[in-house]
């Protein structure tokens, strides 16, 4: 099975992904990761009867969220929220 | 080669790690009508991230609290009582006094602190992880509003819990340092600003955070790029003479900018960084601060080792008396700005560390006893776990193996028989690494919990 996660941060030698939109998380050492993969990163995480099997960075799929994360923090910042209907 | 391979070659295998999906968090949250609780939105200064600027909270009731007079003779004192924090917190919610409360939340692997102000305002720092009960501590304790919820750094285990408050009741205001994560959980955490129209601003060192008559020197960060932990915000209270020091995740290096930044950092009450962890509390930053009371937020058999026995080690070389919330779970600081109490557990009196009994029998109340468990079991075989507890009891059992908490089936939370019987039977997956491997149980009954530990091995 092929899923979306997020690198969400390290902890000493360990990796916290997070599944499933954030419900659920993959503590996987950070040697098992591809080189350079970085805290924000999103991943494309291959298991099998619940081992992961590969772990690719999606370098695109991260640019498009920050992307979109980034206009919602400027709307914050700006408090359009706070105007909105 | 592929991945499982080479992981196998390294002793590494991985498994998947459970959190449990509490999927009735947000379905059964009671939202309490709140038009009588909720607060105007208040003005505030928003500040810009180039020039630190002071938030100033006008409020009617400014001058009116009576701070607490300053004796110089007056020594804090410590003693742990007896009153159910939850009848407390109740009190202090609805009556203005003279007592700050600052309650470490056990969410497990996370922090979250709730502050009662004197005048009745109420402050959340950072909520735990997702569903790991933050909203579900605020119900208990009768909290029908936040009006100052500040996350010091985007990582699930701070953020998480936040989003759950968000939705669940009013939020009058958010502040954060301004980092940005690409998260999924970030992102709902800015979605739920956004859906409870919290006012948002942005915080970094020089900055002054004001809540009713309390006021939160911000001390870290200088900027908001670079290392998530590294910019944690960190927050200094100074109530009457009983003074705190919430540090997030700050690591090291930023402990060493605050030092060299000559900022005041000596408190009564230390929150240890990054949940007791190697990469925070240097022994220069604890000489700085000289703690009387040091308390950390860490999971029961949390997977990264926290908190680290250096840092426990550094605390107590510092002097200070440690408090974790894997051990006492909830811990409440109770102030009138001279004298202060630590309070432990939500529901009553936990022994500190130094005086464990770890059963409740001495309460004649709780306990909780794990009769059998099967061992040893073969890979794909079944083990089951027998304990005894009070009739009633709510019960939970998490099996530890190599890389993480199992996810078998048949581990759900259970409600213990009349006869205060109760068991799990599960399967032990087919891959498990061959071991021996702890199983931590609990049992919830009248706001108590108590916690035991046994160990089964998988052997082929």
């Amino acid at each position: 099975m092929k899923e979306k996660a997020v690198l969400d941060r390290f902890e000493g030698d360990l990796a916290v992904i997070l599944l499933k939109d954030g419900q659920d998380q993959l503590v996987v050492p950070i040697n098992s990761l591809p080189g350079g993969a970085k805290e924000g990163h999103w991943l494309q995480i291959e298991t099998e009867d619940g081992q992961v099997i590969s772990v690719t960075v999606d370098e695109e799929e991260t640019a498009r969220i920050r992307n979109r994360i980034a206009e919602k923090l400027n709307r914050l910042r700006q408090g359009k929220h706070l105007d909105d209907a | 080669m592929k991945l499982f391979d080479k992981c196998n070659k390294l002793s590494l295998r991985l498994e998947l790690l459970l959190t449990a999906i509490a999927v009735v968090v947000l379905s059964c949250v009671t939202i309490t009508p709140s038009i009588s609780v909720h607060t105007p939105i208040e003005q505030v200064t928003k500040t810009t991230l180039s020039q630190p600027t002071t938030i100033i909270e006008p409020t009617a009731s400014r001058g009116a609290t009576v701070q607490p007079a300053l004796t110089a003779a007056a020594q804090p004192t410590s003693t742990v009582f007896v009153q159910p924090i939850d009848t407390a917190s109740a009190q202090a919610t609805s009556t203005p006094s003279n007592s700050l409360r600052v309650s470490f939340i056990d969410v497990g692997q996370g922090d979250a602190i709730l502050i009662l102000a004197p005048d009745g305002k109420i402050m959340l720092i950072d909520g735990g992880d997702t569903n790991t009960g933050i909203v579900q501590f605020l119900q208990r304790n009768n909290v029908q509003r936040i009006d100052l919820m500040v996350a010091t750094h985007p990582h699930s285990d701070h953020i998480g819990g936040l989003v759950q408050v968000l939705n669940a009741i009013p939020v009058t205001r958010v502040i954060t340092n301004g980092q940005m994560h690409t998260s999924s959980i970030y992102e709902h955490f800015l979605d739920a600003i956004a859906f409870a129209k919290a006012e948002y601003a942005e915080v970094q060192r020089g900055d002054i955070i004001a809540l009713g008559n309390l006021s939160f020197s911000v001390l870290n960060p200088t900027t908001n790029t670079g290392d998530l932990n590294h910019n944690s915000l960190v927050l200094r209270l100074d109530y009457g003479e009983v003074s705190f020091l919430f540090t997030g995740d700050a690591d090291k290096d930023a402990e060493a900018s605050m030092i060299s930044a000559g900022l005041p950092l000596q408190v009564t009450i230390l929150k240890v960084g990054h949940h007791g962890s190697r990469y925070s509390s240097s022994p220069a930053f604890l000489a700085q601060v000289k703690p009387e009371v040091a308390i950390y937020s860490a999971g029961t058999g949390n997977l990264y080792g926290h908190p680290h026995p250096e840092t426990l080690a550094a605390l107590a070389a510092a002097g200070a008396r440690v408090y974790g919330t894997d051990v006492n779970g909830t811990i409440t600081v109770i102030t009138d700005g001279i004298n202060y109490e630590v309070v432990t557990g939500e529901g009553g009196p936990r022994a500190p560390p130094s005086t464990a009994p770890t059963t409740a029998s001495t309460q004649g109340s709780l306990d909780l006893v794990i009769t059998s468990v099967t061992s040893p079991v073969a890979p794909g075989g079944t083990a089951t776990l027998v304990a005894q507890t009070m009739p009633g009891a709510v019960c939970t059992i998490t099996v530890y193996y190599k890389s993480g908490p199992s996810q078998a089936s048949g581990l759900e939370p259970k409600t213990a028989d009349s006869s205060g019987g109760v068991s799990w039977t599960w399967k032990v997956g087919s891959r498990t690494s061959l071991g021996t491997w702890r199983v931590v149980v609990t049992a919830s009954a009248n706001g108590q919990t108590i916690t035991k530990e046994a160990t089964f091995t998988v052997a082929r």
